[in-house]
């Protein structure tokens, strides 16, 4: 059987069920704390089992999972090791130094929107090919150009530091198109850059 | 409580960044289910709260983003750490709030109709008799596979891809991949146990 058939037969199986809260729903609390990691795996992975085998839970976790993935750079709380400690403050005089030049000289750089985030590269008039910087333990990115009002008008996950625009974008560029990367760490974090508009081009 | 027109009371630099952080959350919402009602409900709460805020003086974690900022793309770049971290945190705990409230309202219907509405269904009996018996027998077999892999798959075949099932659960791409592939492995095996393979279902 197809992964396609058995998701179809799983949403099936999910529709029938009653779309209210029952004795056995987590309290919303619980499904917060999933979406922000807290709490042991197991207890999580319960609270999980449960909201996706659930219809009104799954949509509450919907709700809150989407909040935290959409919400205007925020970043997970990690637990700093020696190590990142050090690197942190490699990376904060290596920012400072860049700010300082930039005082000075105007750049084409703009920044993410927190220390350790996505930099974009500002796209030059007509440009075809959308860039940013690489962010250390990154193993995909994705990009995503919207218009003003947030929906996605082209979209792309790679491994790749550019995205080149489709087509149908380079012949019809929007004043109001907007832009952003998300990177996914090797521990599974995520990191965002600033949303920045595409046009000049 | 009758707020009109909040938006009136907030700065549109803020607005601006509400807007967007909505935009994105249906954008990310949408494609499971999650409905523009849900999201707006939510959004009118934190615009409440915002209003609230400022008129105690109480939310400078805002003062950050620029009272005139106007609404333009840069304002997604000017709003600090600690604002955009007290936006968050303010629309989760409308969000809570909006959850429990519905909670209680339908605690409050099941107490009146005296019991639970039954789930809607659009098919006729004839198209998914055979259909609903084969979901049913799916949804009991996901049911007995591993614990640890079971709410991986039960996200996978929700629709959700596994760099999201990773992001939820704070987990590597490979460990949600090996999970996925060995839980998947674990229902089909279920499946031909109870006579379902792929000769059968098509």
């Amino acid at each position: 059987m197809t992964d396609a058939r058995l998701q179809e037969l799983y949403r099936e199986a999910l529709a029938a069920r009653s779309a209210w809260p029952g004795a056995a729903c987590p309290e919303p609390e619980a499904l917060q704390a999933l979406v922000e990691r807290q709490g042991t795996e197991e207890e999580r992975l319960a609270t999980l089992d449960h909201a996706e085998s659930c219809r009104s839970c799954s949509r509450e976790l919907e709700l809150l999972r989407a909040l935290r993935a959409g919400a205007p750079s925020v970043r997970r709380p990690r637990v700093a090791s020696p190590w990142l400690v050090a690197a942190s403050a490699i990376v904060a005089v290596a920012a400072a130094t860049i700010a300082l030049r930039s005082i000075s000289a105007p750049t084409n750089v703009m920044r993410g929107p927190s220390a350790g985030g996505v930099t974009l590269v500002s796209p030059p008039m007509h440009a075809s090919v959308l860039r940013w910087h690489a962010v250390p333990r990154a193993v995909s990115y994705l990009v995503e150009v919207m218009d003003a009002q947030g929906a996605v008008l082209a979209a792309d996950t790679t491994s790749d530091t550019s995205f080149a625009l489709p087509a149908g974008l380079r012949a019809r560029p929007e004043p109001n198109e907007q832009w952003w990367v998300r990177a996914r760490l090797s521990d599974g974090a995520e990191v965002r850059s600033a949303i920045a508009p595409v046009a000049p081009r | 409580m009758v707020v009109p027109h909040v938006t009136d009371q907030i700065s549109p630099a803020i607005e601006a960044v509400l807007m967007r952080f909505a935009a994105m959350v249906r954008r990310v919402g949408i494609r499971h289910g999650l409905s523009e009602s849900d999201v707006d409900e939510v959004f009118q709460e934190v615009r409440i709260r915002l209003w609230r805020a400022r008129g105690e003086g109480s939310n400078r974690a805002l003062d950050a983003i620029p009272a005139g900022g106007g609404g333009g793309p840069a304002v997604g770049e000017q709003i600090s750490s600690v604002g955009s971290s007290y936006l968050y945190r303010t629309a989760v705990s409308a969000a809570l709030d909006v959850l429990r409230r519905h909670r209680r309202a339908r605690e409050d219907a099941l107490e009146d109709v005296g019991q639970e509405p039954a789930a809607p269904s659009r098919r006729e009996p004839e198209q998914s008799l055979e259909s609903s018996e084969l979901a049913q027998q799916v949804a009991r077999a996901i049911d007995t596979i591993t614990p640890s892999r079971r709410p991986v798959v039960r996200m996978y075949l929700a629709g959700y891809t596994r760099e999201e099932i990773a992001a939820l659960l704070g987990w590597s791409e490979a460990k949600t991949r090996n999970l996925l592939y060995r839980g998947l492995a674990d229902l089909r095996d279920r499946l031909t146990e109870q006579g379902i393979g792929p000769e059968a279902v098509a």
